[in-house]
């Protein structure tokens, strides 16, 4: 009864454009078509996309996996790095502490902006730091490192977030089991290998899931870095999800269906990962 | 007899008004307007263009002659279309003026996305300062009219012809190109001639900005993308692969992310000398010659579009100003309209930056004068027909024209940056065109 306010609005902002969504999908309406001149085609968008009739389907999945598992896992093992050192004792800790916060708190699309500025290769700053140091041009955007390019981005914006979350991870450690792993003989490697690792283990999966669900859907980044060019070297499934859907080709059903595909990759994915925290966190 | 007589005496009367209205001046027809019109408010959907800036200075004078308030909603081509379809299909009826690319009227038309206009045009309340007559014939059919029904009242014209850098040709004893041969040949002497320079400067971002930029030439080498008549896929035909590859090698000479250009940054790479041609829309030749956008404002020349191995072709494109079938201030928008695109205003649109489509302008000393490039321009033009004469439109009148270009732009630019070779860039395109168009 009290919540019945809260579930009314968890449904209208939920669950009626998810029902939408699907419904979408089974239709052939296009962007400023008279809605009431759609019609139903079953799931003939699906089988366009899973036969490969849809080009360009197949490769912006693989691209968008890539992103996901490079970026997940560079932004891990860096996150772990920078929370081991914050978990010392060191002059100007709290300065380094809002370096950290900064491109967390920044909006992803702005985000985008600043760094295809920095990333210009006639103006841009980085390019003046090669061209006065290495005296090479590097075309940042270009086909060859597009791609590499925004994966940087998100590392330089998301690495600080894993890295709080191990950070607070380390803090709840408490230092008994340490002092009894020196008593007995161990050194650092192992104690932080047989003791470090499990304890932190259910927090560093929590960043995990996070950054591989959020760089699975990624979007406002390359969408205003390289829009997803140049050819499709940063076509990631969202921004081909905008662009059948929206652009010049108006393919709203089409781009309903690769949504819901998309939906279906993260949610088996997270469930996967969350399946493991917890056989994982019964054996600890 | 008496009642003849009657109705002779109104008629006479109707016409005695309609004369009246048409043949007043702008001040009268502007206290007409703020009497029945002052006060309300119109909201213009519009793209960055050196048009829209002319448009935008020319406002205040409007809203202090009719007491319309104009609001400005400028951005980028590629959102504006978005944007206006979204208002339209969402019902939220934000815009009242649209500026519409003369590619998007085919698709816009049959959608009803904006209103026919010859009922305004046709009108008693148009004055005869307006001239739709005076704006040039390729204009009114070519980028406003759609199946004989006019559209959009078309503001900035375009053909595109090839500027390039005097002081570079002459330091080097080159002539400018008459030829697409030769255009090529230019292009490779000149890329890396100096440090930083490149041969030419086009648009060939992914989609329609790729298939715009090879449109430039295609025409060139055959019938283009569609056969017109038939609406039968033609990209696997040796004239239009031909033409792909003639395109991917001069975009070899252009600065490396040229795969990513769109009108704005090759006009960018070249107003800023690192080109020493650029090949494309005349539009753009004002920031060219603006000596606080440009550092070659005064090295450059202009020729028209070079002939390819099948004659003479030439672009006619350009953006229109229509009126939002949403719109709750049809009439405030026509005024807009009128005021702003009339032939007793074309002049001082100019002045401002504006884009010429009157044959008026064309022919006014004064502005001849101050843009060295308008006899080009001509010459583009007669060169652009050659390609109405071949019973072509250089935008295939089609309501699947923003797919098509979509397509066709999109394996075009994976060719460029060299994932797929020409042809089966041709091969994969003519498969989702043949998708498309049996829809």
């Amino acid at each position: 009864m009290y919540i019945l306010p809260a579930v009314t609005i968890l449904v209208l902002l939920t669950l009626v454009p998810s029902v939408f969504l699907y419904y979408v999908s089974i239709t052939d309406y296009e962007l400023g078509q008279l809605w009431s001149t759609h019609k139903l085609i079953g799931f003939r968008n699906y089988h366009r996309l899973l036969s490969g009739r849809d080009f360009e389907f197949w490769p912006s999945v693989r691209i968008s996996i890539t992103f996901m598992l490079l970026a997940t896992s560079i932004e891990t093992v860096l996150g772990f790095a920078i929370a081991l050192l914050l978990n010392q004792e060191f002059r100007f800790k709290s300065l380094v502490f809002g370096c950290l916060l900064m491109p967390i708190t920044i909006t992803p699309s702005i985000v985008g902006q600043m760094w295809k500025l920095m990333y210009n290769a006639e103006y841009g700053v980085l390019n003046y730091f090669t061209e006065r140091l290495l005296g090479v041009k590097v075309a940042w955007l270009g086909p060859e490192l597009a791609f590499l390019s925004t994966l940087m981005v998100d590392v330089w914006q998301w690495t600080p977030f894993v890295a709080l979350i191990i950070y607070a991870g380390l803090r709840s450690i408490p230092s008994e089991p340490f002092e009894a792993a020196l008593v007995d003989g161990a050194n650092t490697v192992q104690s932080f290998w047989y003791i470090t690792l499990p304890l932190i283990r259910p927090l560093l999966m929590l960043a995990v899931i996070f950054r591989s669900m959020d760089s699975l859907k990624l979007f406002d980044v390359p969408f205003v870095l390289t829009q997803g060019g140049p050819g499709s070297a940063t076509e990631l499934l969202s921004l081909h999800v905008y662009r059948l859907g929206f652009a010049q080709t108006g393919w709203v059903a089409r781009a309903a269906a690769t949504a819901v595909l998309l939906l279906v990759m993260i949610i088996s994915l997270s469930r996967l990962l969350v399946r493991h925290i917890r056989e994982g966190g019964s054996t600890v | 007899m008496r009642r003849y007589g009657t109705i002779l005496m109104a008629l006479l009367l109707v016409l005695a008004v309609s004369c009246y209205v048409s043949a007043q001046s702008i001040e009268e027809w502007a206290s007409r307007i703020k009497a029945e019109l002052g006060g309300s408010e119109i909201t213009c959907a519009f793209a960055t263009h050196p048009s829209t800036e002319a448009f935008q200075a020319m406002t205040a004078e409007f809203e202090q002659l009719t007491g319309i308030k104009v609001n400005w909603d400028v951005m980028e081509e590629t959102y504006l279309k978005n944007k206006q379809l979204m208002d339209f299909a969402g019902g939220s009826q934000l815009y009242d003026v649209l500026m519409v690319d003369g590619f998007w009227i085919s698709e816009y038309a049959p959608k009803q996305v904006i209103v026919p206009l010859s009922k305004y045009i046709n009108s008693d309340a148009t004055p005869d300062w307006f001239d739709y007559e005076d704006i040039m014939p390729a204009y009114r059919n070519g980028i406003g009219a759609y199946e004989g029904e006019i559209y959009g009242i078309p503001t900035a014209g375009e053909t595109r012809f090839v500027g390039y850098r005097k002081d570079l040709f002459e330091k080097y004893g080159k002539t400018p190109p008459e030829t697409l041969d030769e255009l090529l040949e230019l292009a490779q002497f000149f890329t890396g001639r100096e440090p930083n320079l490149y041969g030419i400067a086009m648009r060939a971002q992914r989609g329609i900005h790729f298939a715009s930029g090879w449109l430039t030439i295609t025409y060139n080498f055959g019938d283009g993308f569609l056969d017109q008549k038939t609406w039968e896929p033609l990209i696997t035909s040796s004239g239009t692969v031909e033409s792909l590859k003639y395109f991917i090698e001069l975009m070899k000479c252009a600065p490396p992310d040229v795969a990513t250009y769109t009108h704005e940054e090759a006009v960018s790479a070249f107003m800023a000398g690192r080109t020493a041609m650029w090949f494309d829309a005349t539009a753009l030749v004002s920031w060219i010659l603006d000596p606080t956008k440009s550092q070659v404002y005064d090295k450059v020349g202009f020729v028209p579009p070079p002939s390819g191995p099948i004659g003479d072709a030439g672009v006619f494109a350009g953006w229109n100003m229509a009126i939002a079938s949403g719109s709750k201030n049809k009439d405030a928008a026509w005024a807009f309209i009128t005021y702003m695109t009339s032939r007793a205003k074309a002049k001082e649109y100019v002045l401002h930056g504006g884009v010429p489509t009157r044959t008026s302008v064309y022919q006014d000393p004064e502005l001849v004068a101050r843009d060295p490039s308008y006899p080009v321009q001509l010459a583009s033009f007669e060169r652009a027909n050659a390609l109405v004469e071949r019973g072509l439109a250089w935008i295939p009148p089609t309501p699947e024209l923003g797919k098509v270009l979509d397509r066709v732009g999109y394996w075009g630019n994976m060719a460029l940056i060299g994932e797929i070779t020409p042809e089966e860039a041709c091969r994969r395109a003519q498969i989702e065109l043949e998708d498309i168009i049996g829809q």
